[in-house]
């Protein structure tokens, strides 16, 4: 009976607001579609059992593996793969007869199409999802269940459908798409001008030929009448200490809402702009930062990588697999407090400790005491330790500076994310026993494929500087353009890092890492990193000791 | 990725998507009964059903690259692969949001058809994400499919993984193009059975048995 007026509600609703996609009664009930979304999204049917599926093959599916979610995607919209079509399943795709535009095709591939369907009423979707059979009765793809729901159940999945990705998410107006990039305090101000000036060359272009910023799929007249929207950058300012940030970014989201935060850079924690992007359901696109947060279950934030964690990984298989030429089961680790590195030592010790290695922690800070501590620690003489420095350039030059003629220990690890320029200007005592961990494609192999970029910013007016961040910078610019052009008019957060899930992993304009990837729920696009050392101890040059290492 | 290398990439993916459109076209014209043009759902319907899977005999040469088994045991590809059993082998990775989860839930069920008879065979799951799939994501992901002892999961080097899908001619450029295919082989140098589309669990039971005959006429 529930049913019978919702058809009838949705008939009314299609003859006299067509191309409208509001729910059909403001009175439906909140309840319902909550029960609609852990159906969707969790598998889970109201009396706490789980969702059951079966295919057409007879193979059964249940539980979180059942969930609509897995291939309809958070949004909605669906998938291909392969030549496998998730169609879209949202109200507007599955009761107007033409939706406004194809939601799910890939431009380069075009496959997936989506000119024009049968409209769904509530009845025939019921029937689609307990039964598998289309509008017309044919069945449905091999890969979608027939759903075990009662009419009830079926009818609040619809209700859920009905109003999932109805409206475009915040940040979008008429005219504009607005963008936020957040910078944290204290930043290497040359780090920082250099990451704003690739970020505002490319969305000048953006405001100055909106009409490229999105593709279109459409008949040529309407694709006249459209809007094309500019870009707009903001530029959001951290300052004072991070528990103090999140109400910081409340007041610019507040100012002025956006559809995504691209870049960005902080010298410390991130922690709290993951929170906020979480919180908000903001995608937080490839931000430049040291450390990252390891929280792979949530959705918003993508990284390149899991920054000095993924380093810790790194050395930690290395040493434990003997790859260094001594290999001693002793360690001091150097490192800041409540710095990035900290985490990276923490990291590191307890999967070497797990070796049976003995590990030293050894915290700097900038008191006398800190200072005459670090003295004693390097004026020992041990053959035996392995030496491992969590520091940024200014620490590693100071202690570098404390015993210039020779390195007293077998080894000394240095940080390729966080050294800097550091690790060259070491004296050729050091330079000899010294390696870096190295979370990027190899130097010698870097300048090549960075040079077409340095000649694109050229042409742009940006010099080369900082050339990591310069890289890093563009490679997220050119992500969140690719992945908008993807949305067609879709401008649906959870959209965007769908598609951008799907489209890292393919040949993507240039990046200090040798290969990037990512799908569904995967967060971290670099995965790896080599030993690298110095060509002689009079080189700057620095040659690869190990192979790729995916810890 | 380079800007040459990008280009490439494009005309790449062009050819991944003429083939793929060949492969689409050629299941739906066997499927046409009546199908409107301007219905896109075609896509959807049976196009890929049971009943579209196309079965190939075909020889590969496998490929000396070492994978890693979910255990952290490196093994050599080919060495695992002729140890003497009949295998059954298919392509997968483990944040795959459609195909691969309906591959491997069809593997679970293929070795509970075969019940007992199931610990003669070898069942290999290749990732075709190796940097994300990591040997203990693996043995996550095999937990999650009740894999038995018989039926292992392997990553690697990317190269390596590569190298193995080429082999198998299922290499996409990446790994959401790619398409299901099931693979079973009796003995070593006999050729193997390829099925291209989703096949029901019978059916790869049904190949199985049926190649397991013929390698044990021939001895």
């Amino acid at each position: 009976m529930k049913l019978t007026l919702l058809a009838i509600g949705l008939c009314v609703w299609v003859i006299t607001a067509p191309g409208r996609a509001e729910p059909v009664s403001v009175s439906q009930s909140r309840d319902s579609i909550e029960i609609g979304r852990a159906i969707y999204r969790y598998g889970r049917l109201p009396s706490g059992k789980p969702l059951q599926g079966e295919r057409l093959s007879g193979l059964l599916v249940s539980g979180a593996e059942a969930a609509c979610v897995n291939c309809h995607r958070r949004s909605g919209l669906g998938t291909v793969e392969g030549y496998s079509v998730v169609p879209p399943i949202t109200g507007p795709y599955l009761f107007q007869s033409k939706a406004d535009s194809l939601a799910y095709s890939d431009l380069r591939r075009r496959a997936g199409f989506a000119a024009s369907r049968k409209p769904y009423t509530d009845a025939t979707l019921v029937r689609a999802i307990q039964e598998g059979v289309d509008h017309a009765g044919r069945p449905l793809n091999v890969l979608m269940p027939r759903y075990r729901l009662s009419d009830d159940e079926a009818t609040s999945l619809v209700e859920y459908l009905q109003a999932l990705s109805v409206r475009s998410s915040p940040g979008v107006t008429v005219d504009t798409i607005h963008f936020a990039t957040i910078i944290g305090p204290n930043v290497d101000s040359s780090k920082r001008t250099v990451m704003l000036q690739v970020l505002n060359s490319y969305f000048a272009d953006k405001s100055v030929a909106p009409r490229f910023n999105e593709r279109r799929v459409m008949p040529a007249a309407k694709a006249m009448l459209k809007a094309f929207r500019r870009w707009q950058l903001h530029v959001w300012e951290l300052e004072g200490g991070p528990d103090t940030w999140e109400a910081q970014l409340r007041l610019y989201y507040q100012a002025q809402p956006v559809f995504a935060v691209v870049g960005g850079i902080a010298s410390q924690t991130w922690e709290p702009v993951h929170g906020f992007c979480e919180q908000n359901e903001l995608p937080c696109l490839f931000p430049i930062v040291d450390i990252p947060v390891a929280a792979e279950q949530d959705f918003y934030s993508m990284y390149f990588s899991k920054g000095v964690l993924l380093e810790a990984e790194i050395l930690a298989r290395y040493l434990a697999n003997g790859g260094s030429i001594a290999r001693t089961g002793r360690m001091i680790q150097v490192f800041r407090a409540k710095q990035p590195g900290a985490a990276a030592a923490q990291e590191l010790g307890a999967a070497l400790r797990r070796h049976g290695w003995i590990v030293e922690d050894h915290v700097i800070g900038d008191s006398r005491l800190e200072s005459d501590k670090l003295r004693a620690t390097m004026s020992r003489e041990d053959a035996a330790i392995t030496l491992v420095l969590w520091l940024g350039e200014e620490d590693l030059r100071t202690v570098a500076a404390i015993r210039r003629q020779s390195m007293p220990f077998s080894r000394v690890y240095l940080s390729g994310t966080l050294s800097g320029g550091g690790p060259a200007l070491l004296p050729p005592a050091w330079k000899a026993r010294a390696a870096l961990v190295y979370p990027f494609e190899l130097p010698d192999l870097l300048a090549d494929r960075l040079a077409p970029l340095q000649a694109l910013l050229k042409r742009r007016g940006i010099g080369p500087a900082e050339e990591r961040i310069q890289a890093q910078a563009y490679f997220a610019a050119a992500v969140l353009s690719e992945g908008m052009a993807q949305l067609a008019n879709n401008y649906l957060r959870d959209y965007l890092i769908e598609r951008i899930e799907m489209m890292v992993g393919r040949p993507l304009p240039g990046s200090v890492y040798p290969r990037l990837g990512l799908g569904q729920g995967q967060r971290f696009a670099s995965k790896g990193g080599y030993i690298v050392r110095f060509a002689s101890p009079k080189s700057h040059r620095l040659v690869a000791e190990s192979g790729w290492i995916v810890p | 990725m380079d800007w040459k290398r990008h280009k490439r990439g494009h005309a790449q993916d062009k050819r991944v998507a003429a083939a793929a459109l060949a492969a689409a076209c050629f299941c739906l014209s066997g499927f046409a009964q009546g199908e409107k043009h301007d219905d896109d759902h075609s896509h959807h319907h049976a196009g890929e059903n049971a009943a579209s899977v196309t079965r190939l005999s075909e020889t590969y040469l496998l490929p000396e690259v070492t994978l890693v088994r979910s255990d952290g045991a490196a093994v050599r590809f080919p060495a695992e692969i002729e140890a003497g059993g009949p295998i059954i082998l298919n392509f997968i990775y483990t944040t795959c949001t459609a195909v691969c989860p309906l591959m491997s839930r069809l593997f679970t069920e293929v070795q509970e058809q075969l019940g007992e008879a199931h610990s003669n065979v070898h069942m290999v799951s290749i990732s075709i994400d190796p940097e994300h799939d990591t040997p203990a994501k693996l043995a996550q992901h095999a937990r999650k499919f009740g894999a038995g002892r018989q039926w292992q999961h392997y990553t690697g080097s990317t190269e390596a993984s590569i190298a193995v899908q080429r082999a198998f001619k299922v290499y996409r450029g990446d790994k959401m193009s790619h398409t299901p295919a099931t693979f079973v082989r009796g003995v070593p140098g006999q050729p193997w059975v390829r099925l291209e589309g989703f096949a029901s669990a019978e059916e790869v039971v049904r190949e199985y048995l049926s190649a397991v005959r013929v390698s044990s006429l021939r001895r």
